[in-house]
């Protein structure tokens, strides 16, 4: 008899089930892990979920088995020793782990069990053995974790709210607000903001000055909830939205679209399940709205004109 | 005007203007500043023409007072004109940053009187940004040609990239285009920046402290990052792989354009050819150590006796087989005596250069994997400098079959033909060299691209 350990796709959850299988001394082949909500058992397999543990008690399991994996693969990783590892996870073969877990595909927990089971039995090796069909497999979720990750710092989009704050809601394919709010954070370190991913239920919320996003696990009705902000915008936002739009039309050259190269360039480099987040692309943006900001009103910026050298010495007038 | 109105006008403007890269310098958060530099830029959307759109690109004013013929902008040019106000545009810029629209601001200008009072306007406008603003982004600046060398020392300091266009590939088609330009003070320009940042070198690298924290950057010497197989299963950027010598100093340390400098060269304006184009390019990478030249098909607009007639299709293959030889020489250790000879000066427009290449030199060729170098690897048309890192790290494990290739994410439908696995041919290769350079040639004319370019382009099909 075969057993199928479902787990809830966390990381923690995997770890735990990898943990579980090695203390009931079950071999590989006997052992598969799946995510509970895709368990299809085969014809002899039975299926265990995960024993509920309390929180802190599967996070602490998770730990063990991940430090432990850690210190039997990281022994002469080049990045642990030049601290070059971008997680600073004393191995990066481990930090695969976190990416390959934040992937929506099914096949994960299996994956990653398999690979933390040949990581033990070959140790720092299986840092080369790229070509291996286990670590491949790990690689491809992790990569395409990554992608999405790109992807969230490319194409989400933050609007200005009433109240002083950026909101923005996107729906990656992977579980990458949690990856990518420490990057968030850094490039408006000093404002306060609110990413929300319907998609996988979690919020980072960013306080002014913080280096970090705190992250949380959201239900549906708060996400919800806090999704109908982004109908709250600051006045003038929608000018911004449409000034926004009018660049992205402007910037566009005929003579060089699909049209002309056979395949859609833009498509390729910007998947068509983003185009309805994007403010260049939204119908709504061609409108400006009634209220132009100060800033960009012809009337409203007589402050400047003072700190302009040189004006009016050209052979242009300055239209404005 | 309003600023959506202006925006419109001064976007459309500087479009033709191929270059939009916010690569090349990394900036961590400051305390009390806007943003970030990460050095692998970041495109933030993608025009209709698939074109990156990673910086904030406008003119400051489209208002010039040159002619050149080419030139949307020319004096001549019955067109809408436009003019930013310094502190508008760089509240523009900080609002489409917050908004995560843009990664900085890419600043070019038409000659608003003269090249000082123009880049006199750009310098208040960056200054505005950088100190009023506080922004820590991204900023690219356009060398106005001819402007004192004090303006562009200022300028440089408040940008993290500069560029000064050739715009033509030869000084004769320069004078004939744009009578007002003087070729001279390009280049000028181009050798300032370069003696700027040789002596900031200099500087960092006599002081001690920095040579100390130098050291601990660069552990593995000066090629670095080059000839570095670790984490080549998770590394999705070939950014950092270019073989030529990387910067001893960094961007970090820099002060003053710290991200380098590039230029622009407008192609199928003027009747230079590839050969000509690529040696220049070589020499200007060599000379002045840019960090990129880049290619612009020229879209004909205008109707003037020195241009080619409008209705002269745009040569977008011809550019892209600059980009991949620009791109060969970069990353892959080609010289342009390679690609081009005087006898055939032209690429071929329906193979890629380095397919190209190698169909013409198959005595180098086939390539065992299991022993070849980073650089034989890098020639083997479909292993890039991903790949050929890849097959570098797995072949420390074990001698790689064909089967571990396709693991390694390889393009094999090229390479099978160029490579063995432990003295053996992949079986669907062809060992006959002739019958090697049919097939292959055949694949790649196949190609949408190639078809739908050359009904574009007027030529017949012959498949």
């Amino acid at each position: 008899m075969r057993v199928a350990l479902c787990c809830n796709g966390s990381l923690e959850s995997i770890l735990s089930g990898v943990g579980i299988g090695y203390l009931a001394h079950a071999p590989a082949r006997k052992l598969r892990l799946c995510k509970a909500e895709a368990a299809q058992p085969a014809l002899d397999e039975r299926l265990v979920n995960v024993p509920a543990a309390s929180l802190d008690g599967t996070v602490a399991f998770a730990t063990r088995v991940y430090r432990g994996f850690e210190r039997r693969v990281s022994a002469g990783c080049p990045l642990k020793r030049s601290g070059s590892c971008p997680a600073h996870c004393k191995g990066s073969c481990a930090t695969r782990l976190a990416l390959a877990a934040a992937n929506d595909d099914d096949g994960v927990p299996q994956a990653i069990h398999e690979y933390v089971r040949l990581g033990f039995q070959v140790g720092p090796q299986i840092r080369n053995m790229l070509s291996d069909a286990t670590v491949a497999r790990l690689d491809t979720l992790a990569r395409y974790t990554l992608t999405e990750c790109e992807h969230t710092r490319q194409f989400a989009r933050f609007s200005l709210l009433e109240d002083g704050s950026y909101f923005c809601s996107f729906r990656p394919k992977a579980d990458t607000i949690p990856l990518t709010g420490g990057y968030f954070a850094a490039r408006m370190r000093d404002e306060k903001f609110c990413m929300v991913d319907p998609a996988h239920l979690v919020v980072a919320l960013h306080e002014p000055g913080q280096r970090r996003c705190s992250v949380s696990r959201v239900d549906p009705d708060l996400c919800g909830e806090l999704a109908s902000a982004s109908t709250q915008t600051a006045e003038g936002e929608k000018y911004v939205h449409a000034m926004w739009r009018r660049f992205y039309d402007s910037v566009g050259l005929d003579g060089r679209d699909a049209s002309q190269r056979g395949y859609g360039l833009r498509a390729h480099w910007m998947p068509k399940r983003f185009w309805g987040g994007l403010v260049e692309l939204s119908p709504e943006a061609l409108d400006p709205g009634a209220v132009v900001p100060a800033a960009y009103s012809p009337t409203g910026r007589g402050h400047t004109k003072a700190a302009v050298p040189h004006l009016g010495q050209g052979t242009a007038e300055s239209q404005t | 005007m309003d600023t959506l109105t202006k925006l419109g006008i001064l976007a459309e403007a500087a479009r033709f203007d191929a270059a939009c890269t916010s690569s090349g310098v990394t900036r961590g958060p400051s305390a009390g500043k806007v943003g970030i530099a990460s050095g692998a830029g970041l495109c933030h959307t993608f025009a209709k023409d698939g074109r990156c759109i990673t910086l904030l690109k406008v003119l400051m004013s489209n208002a010039c007072s040159y002619d050149c013929a080419y030139c949307v902008n020319r004096s001549s040019a019955s067109c809408r004109r436009a003019t930013f106000e310094p502190r508008e545009l760089a509240e523009l810029t900080v609002d489409f940053y917050k908004r995560n629209y843009i990664e900085g601001l890419f600043l070019s200008s038409g000659v608003l009187g003269t090249p000082d009072n123009t880049t006199e306007r750009m310098i208040e406008c960056l200054r505005v940004l950088r100190e009023e603003l506080h922004f820590n982004g991204y900023v690219h600046a356009k060398v106005i040609p001819g402007t004192s060398p004090e303006l562009i020392e200022r300028i440089g300091r408040l940008a993290d990239r500069l560029s000064a266009n050739l715009e033509l590939p030869s000084s004769s088609s320069l004078s004939n285009l744009c009578p007002e330009k003087d070729p001279k003070s390009i280049v000028s320009s181009m050798s300032q920046i370069h003696s700027e940042r040789e002596e900031e070198s200099r500087r960092l690298l006599a002081d001690p402290r920095q040579k100390a924290a130098l050291a601990k950057r660069h552990p593995r010497g000066r090629r670095g990052a080059s000839d570095d197989v670790s984490n080549m299963g998770l590394r999705l950027n070939a950014a950092a792989m270019t073989l030529r010598p990387r910067d001893e100093v960094g961007s970090r340390r820099r002060k003053f354009a710290p991200a380098g400098q590039s230029t622009q060269l407008i192609i199928g304006a003027s009747p230079e050819d590839d050969s000509h184009i690529l040696r220049l390019s070589a020499s200007l990478y060599r000379k002045f150590d840019l960090r990129r030249v880049f290619f612009s098909a020229y879209i004909p607009m205008m109707d003037d006796s020195r241009l080619p007639d409008q209705q002269t299709p745009v040569p977008l293959r011809r550019e892209h087989r600059l980009y991949q030889a620009d791109w060969l020489m970069r990353y892959y250790g080609f010289n342009p005596d390679e690609l081009v000879t005087p006898e055939s000066p032209w690429l071929d427009l329906d193979l890629d250069p380095k397919l190209a290449w190698a169909l013409t030199h198959q005595e180098r060729f086939p390539v065992e994997v299991n022993a070849a170098s980073l650089e034989e690897l890098l020639r083997v048309p479909g292993i890039g400098p991903m790949g050929a890192r890849r097959i570098i790290a797995a072949r420390r494990a074990k001698p790689l079959t064909f089967e571990d290739l396709k693991a390694l994410n390889l393009t094999l439908k090229r390479a099978r033909y160029f490579i063995c696995c432990n003295g053996v041919r992949d079986r669907q290769a062809p060992l006959d060299e002739g019958l090697i350079r049919s097939e292959v040639a055949k694949g790649a004319r196949q190609s949408k691209y190639n078809k739908t370019r050359r009904v574009a382009e007027g030529q017949l099909s012959l498949f």
